[in-house]
C-alpha cells in the first residue's frame, strides 16, 4: 500500500503542475478532475470513505462542472467553432469497450463485497417493523 | 494503512499547497487562479484528514466537510463575479481590471 501512496502522490503533483501550467483553461479543469480523483483515493487510504465520496460528488461533480460552464460562457463568440471531420466513428469502439470493462470491474467489486458482507440486518429490521403503523413513516 | 507515516502525508499536502501558491501568483487568467485556490484548499483537506487519522480524532474529517462547503460557495460566488466583470471583454486578464469605481 505504500506503492499506492506514492503513485497517488505522483499523480497529485503532476496534475497540479498541469493545472497551473496549461495554456487552455479546459485542460486545467481536466487535470484538476484527475487531481481530485487521486485525492479521493488518498482519503480512502486514510479510511475517510465519506470524505472520498464527498470529494468526488461535490468537487469533481459539481464545482468543476460549474468551472466548465463558466469557461464556456466566457469564450462564446471569441473564435470560430471548429467543425472538422467527425471523429465519432474512430472513438465508438474504444468507448464501448471501456464501458464494458468498467461494468465488469463494478460487478466484480460488488460481488466481492457482497460475498464478504455481514447479514443484512437493516433489511430484516425494516421488514419486522413494516406492519407497525407507529414505526412506519 | 500501516507503513505510511504522517510526515509523508504532510509533505504531499505542503507540495500541493506550494504548487497552488505558485500558480496563483504566476497566472493571469482568473479561472486558472481560482483553480489554484482550489488546489490550496484540497492541500489543507489532505492535511486535516491525515491528522484525523493520526490522532484518531474525527474532528479533522468534520472540518474537511466544512472546508468543502465553504470552497463550493466561494467558487460559485467568485465565478459569478468573474462572469459579470469579464462579460464584455475580449481577453480575460486580471491585470486589466485596475479601475474600481463605485
Amino acid at each position: 500500500m505504500i506503492a499506492l501512496f506514492w503513485i497517488c502522490t505522483a499523480i497529485l503533483i503532476l496534475t497540479a503542475i498541469g493545472v497551473v501550467a496549461s495554456r487552455h483553461p479546459v485542460h486545467s479543469v481536466i487535470a484538476l478532475i484527475v487531481n481530485f480523483s487521486a485525492l479521493a483515493v488518498m482519503f480512502l487510504m486514510l479510511t475517510a470513505e465519506f470524505l472520498a465520496m464527498i470529494q468526488i460528488i461535490i468537487y469533481a461533480g459539481a464545482i468543476l462542472v460549474l468551472f466548465l460552464f463558466v469557461i464556456t460562457l466566457l469564450t462564446i463568440g471569441t473564435g470560430p467553432v471548429e467543425s472538422g471531420p467527425s471523429r465519432l466513428a474512430f472513438q465508438a469502439v474504444p468507448s464501448i469497450v471501456t464501458g464494458i470493462v468498467a461494468l465488469a470491474l463494478l460487478a466484480s467489486g460488488v460481488r466481492t463485497a457482497s460475498a464478504a458482507a455481514p447479514p443484512e440486518a437493516g433489511w430484516q429490521l425494516w421488514d419486522a417493523t413494516a406492519d407497525d403503523p407507529l414505526v412506519r413513516f | 494503512m500501516p507503513g505510511v507515516p504522517l510526515a509523508d502525508y504532510l509533505a504531499v499536502s505542503s507540495a500541493l499547497f506550494a504548487v497552488g501558491v505558485i500558480g496563483f501568483l504566476l497566472r493571469r487568467n482568473p479561472i486558472t487562479m481560482l483553480m489554484a485556490i482550489e488546489l490550496m484548499w484540497n492541500a489543507g483537506n489532505l492535511a486535516f484528514a491525515a491528522f484525523a487519522r493520526s490522532f484518531v480524532d474525527f474532528s479533522g474529517q468534520i472540518f474537511v466537510f466544512i472546508v468543502v462547503t465553504v470552497a463550493a460557495a466561494e467558487a460559485a460566488i467568485a465565478l459569478a463575479i468573474v462572469v459579470m466583470v469579464f462579460r464584455r471583454r475580449r481577453d480575460v486578464d486580471v491585470d486589466e481590471i485596475s479601475e474600481l469605481r463605485g
